[in-house]
């Protein structure tokens, strides 16, 4: 007999916590403990009050724990009919296996089973534990994926403020670009219609002006071209030069440099180059950095204003130096100008989003990196571009 | 209950002619039977294939015994999920049950029977197969011949159950420390076959080969002890990977033995199973013994003498029965038991005594 109980014993104890699942676990010991001991019914209450198991295996017996006094802390046995109740006491719950037939060994079975009891007890916390973890690691989960979908939805936000700072920014300069034209054109029609009024005007006269408006004429059509161009979507990566990312961003920016009384020395040793990248989005970033200069300008009210614009080629890179003697910027705020919403603008267009958006188009769209450092009286800018292998860039 | 022994399935449809009735039917495994080719002629017919059958004292390699049945059977196709509907199954005296013996999931189906079946319904029966030991269907209803399913047939007599194998200790306590429904792949840490070969090949003085195994084996099962001091019988019937392949699960953690056989004790076994089925029944009606085709592979001519003991206890009442892969036992106390190398004796009393 003693060999049978150290096999039951054995065999019980080794079905006990072999998972971290509560139900997998508990329903591995019941199948054991009932097929072991030859119990009808084993079933798994993890409180006491609950009326219905949480694990349940064989026959269904109508079992109620409350109609029967509880005395003991480890287990009870109670007989009712023709049938053998034990009953094993858990932290929380019990464990009900039910017998038949069993009379004379039952109570055997229940003291062999009460030893383990603190086992059980050890196993259910520890998967209650893991359950406990998992929940914590799943609403993590939840918190981070709404964090990240938050920050797209802002990111969002940010690229659309963005575009709207820069078409505010485009009213201004064709606003400059078409001013001379515009006045050009009213002074050769007010000089047309002064030589009506002579009766000076003769054909050949007439059909000079006409031709000198046309020109004009033209040169508004050009820039309007210019500016749409640079708000069309880059959808895909084109091919360019880099004179045509040169002269897409002055063709814009030229004439409000030149009201602001802004030299620009461009010294392009690369002019032919040409690379694959996202045109319009690369003449965004030069366009934010040469407005911010104009703005420093203006801010620090510098007399000699000058940009130097150096492009050329270091191994792979297709390197922009944008260089200004507009005093530069404090230390202190250095390491934050490439953050969203900053901006030391006092008076107007301070989005904070231009350098911001600057440095998300070069990072991440273009693979390349941006740099800023103070140097003698300004500040210079570093936009470095990776040319894309494979594609001829010469 | 009318029964009979037919030497082919077609002396049984010549038998049974146009008449209205259902037939339970044994048929032995080397019998020719196309279940396809036999048409509408089973059309109130359930079945199973067995590598042999019993009829009175005689077992057979060939032929068909058929039973006369007043319920019909109940047809599980797939084991695996087998959708029992308490309905249909509860409310029953007793119940026959054949089985796919081949199938790996005889062990969670009968767990599942005996959680519909009602607490006293007496149940017993045998694993179905042939001993090519490839699985196959074997399993028949009018509907169609299927493999890893099942037929209950319910009975509304009262029915005694014997139980008993006769094998005996030889090696032991072992532990099956790890295994994996009904493969066995270590014991004692070590893999299964070596321990097995090591304590077999001493006793026995044989040696095994890539040929032999089951010629060996079959006189040296696994028994798993129970806290009743009851041995549950496994049979090896083959080796894979260094793991031994039996009949029936072996859950992980059991402590096992290696038993041996004597014929002598074997027969007496035989002989005590019906004597705790018969001892109990009034107006014996018929018997069925299940029997597993392994102990006939090991009694060899003295199997017939099985039978012959059988016959002595019950009194000349008839006997049917099959040589099974498995045998199933529950006697209502617990679960229902998955047996190999054993003897099974039901005994179906009238039902108005």
């Amino acid at each position: 007999m003693l060999f049978q109980q150290l096999t039951l014993s054995y065999e019980c104890l080794a079905s006990i916590g072999n998972s971290l699942e509560i139900e997998s676990m508990i329903s591995e010991v019941l199948i054991t403990f009932s097929r072991k001991t030859g119990a009808v019914s084993g079933s798994y209450y993890p409180h006491m009050e609950e009326k219905e198991p949480l694990v349940h295996i064989g026959k269904k017996i109508d079992f109620n724990i409350h109609d029967y006094k509880i005395q003991r802390t480890d287990y009870e046995v109670f007989l009712v009919e023709n049938k053998q109740v034990v009953i094993l006491l858990l932290k929380h719950g019990y464990l009900l296996l039910i017998y038949k037939n069993k009379e004379e060994t039952v109570h055997k079975l229940a003291a062999i089973l009460g030893n383990f009891q603190y086992k059980i007890n050890l196993s259910i916390s520890a998967c209650e534990g893991v359950t406990e973890l998992e929940t914590l690691n799943e609403r993590l989960e939840d918190r981070v994926f709404e964090s990240v979908k938050k920050i797209r939805e802002n990111e969002k936000l940010l690229i659309s403020q963005s575009k709207q700072a820069v078409m505010g920014e485009m009213i201004e300069m064709i606003a400059h670009q078409w001013r001379q034209p515009i006045t050009s054109i009213g002074m050769i029609s007010n000089n047309i219609l002064f030589d009506i009024v002579l009766d000076e005007l003769d054909q050949d006269t007439l059909k000079d002006e006409l031709d000198k408006i046309n020109k004009q004429v033209m040169f508004l059509s050009n820039t309007i071209d210019d500016f749409r161009d640079f708000f069309k979507e880059s959808k895909e990566k084109q091919e360019v030069r880099v004179s045509d990312i040169i002269h897409g961003t002055m063709s814009i920016i030229d004439k409000q440099l030149e009201k602001h009384s802004i030299e620009v020395e461009i010294l392009n040793s690369v002019e032919d180059l040409s690379f694959f990248t996202f045109k319009n989005e690369l003449i965004q970033v030069l366009l934010n950095i040469l407005g911010n200069a104009k703005d420093a300008f203006e801010e620090k009210q510098v007399e000699q204003r000058k940009i130097k614009i150096l492009c050329e080629k270091q191994r792979d890179n297709l390197l922009f130096f944008i260089e200004d003697n507009a005093g530069g910027i404090d230390d202190s705020i250095m390491n934050k100008i490439f953050e969203p919403y900053f901006s030391t603008k006092k008076k107007k267009n301070g989005t904070g989003l231009g350098l911001y958006m600057s440095m998300i188009i070069v990072t991440e769209h273009l693979g390349g990196e941006i740099l800023v450092e103070n140097k003698n009286d300004g500040v210079i800018f570093r936009v470095s571009i990776p040319l894309v292998k494979g594609v001829s860039n010469d | 209950m009318r029964n009979y022994y037919f030497q082919s399935i077609e002396e049984f449809v010549t038998f049974k002619g146009t008449k209205k009735s259902l037939w339970l039917l044994l048929v032995a495994e080397e019998s020719s039977f196309s279940y396809e080719s036999l048409g509408d002629a089973l059309s109130d017919s359930y079945g199973a294939i067995f590598p042999e059958i019993i009829y009175d004292k005689e077992h057979y390699k060939i032929g068909v015994v058929a039973i006369e049945l007043e319920k019909k059977p109940y047809l599980v196709k797939d084991i695996q999920n087998p959708m029992l509907e308490d309905e249909e199954l509860s409310d029953i005296e007793s119940m026959l049950v054949f089985v796919d013996g081949l199938s790996p999931y005889i062990d969670s189906f009968l767990f599942s029977l005996f959680e519909v079946i009602d607490e006293d319904t007496i149940l017993f029966g045998g694993g179905a197969g042939k001993l090519t030991l490839e699985q196959e269907r074997v399993i028949f209803t009018p509907e169609g011949i299927y493999e890893n399913a099942a037929l209950l047939i319910a009975f509304d007599n009262p029915t005694r159950v014997g139980v008993k194998h006769g094998w005996e200790f030889l090696e032991g306590p072992l532990v099956a420390t790890s295994s994996e429904k009904n493969i066995l792949k270590k014991i004692d840490y070590e893999d299964a076959f070596e321990v097995y070969k090591r304590i077999v090949q001493e006793d026995s003085g044989l040696t095994f080969n890539d040929n032999n195994f089951f010629e060996i084996a079959k006189s040296y099962p696994l028994g798993i002890v129970t806290i009743d001091n009851e041995v549950i019988v496994r049979d090896p019937i083959f080796v894979q990977d260094g793991a031994l392949v039996l009949v029936g699960v072996m859950p992980e953690n059991s402590i096992i033995n290696i038993l041996k056989g004597e014929k002598s004790h074997l027969l007496g076994a035989a002989k005590q199973a019906a004597q705790e089925a018969y001892s109990q029944s009034k107006n014996a009606e018929l018997v069925f013994m299940i029997d597993c085709i392994s102990r006939v592979l090991f009694l060899e001519e003295f199997f017939k003498e099985e039978i012959e003991s059988v016959y002595d206890i019950v009194d000349e009442t008839p006997i049917v029965g099959a040589l099974t892969l498995g045998e199933i036992a529950n006697n209502s106390k617990s679960y229902i038991d998955f047996y190999n190398k054993t003897c099974v004796v039901g005994v179906i009393c009238s039902s108005n005594n």
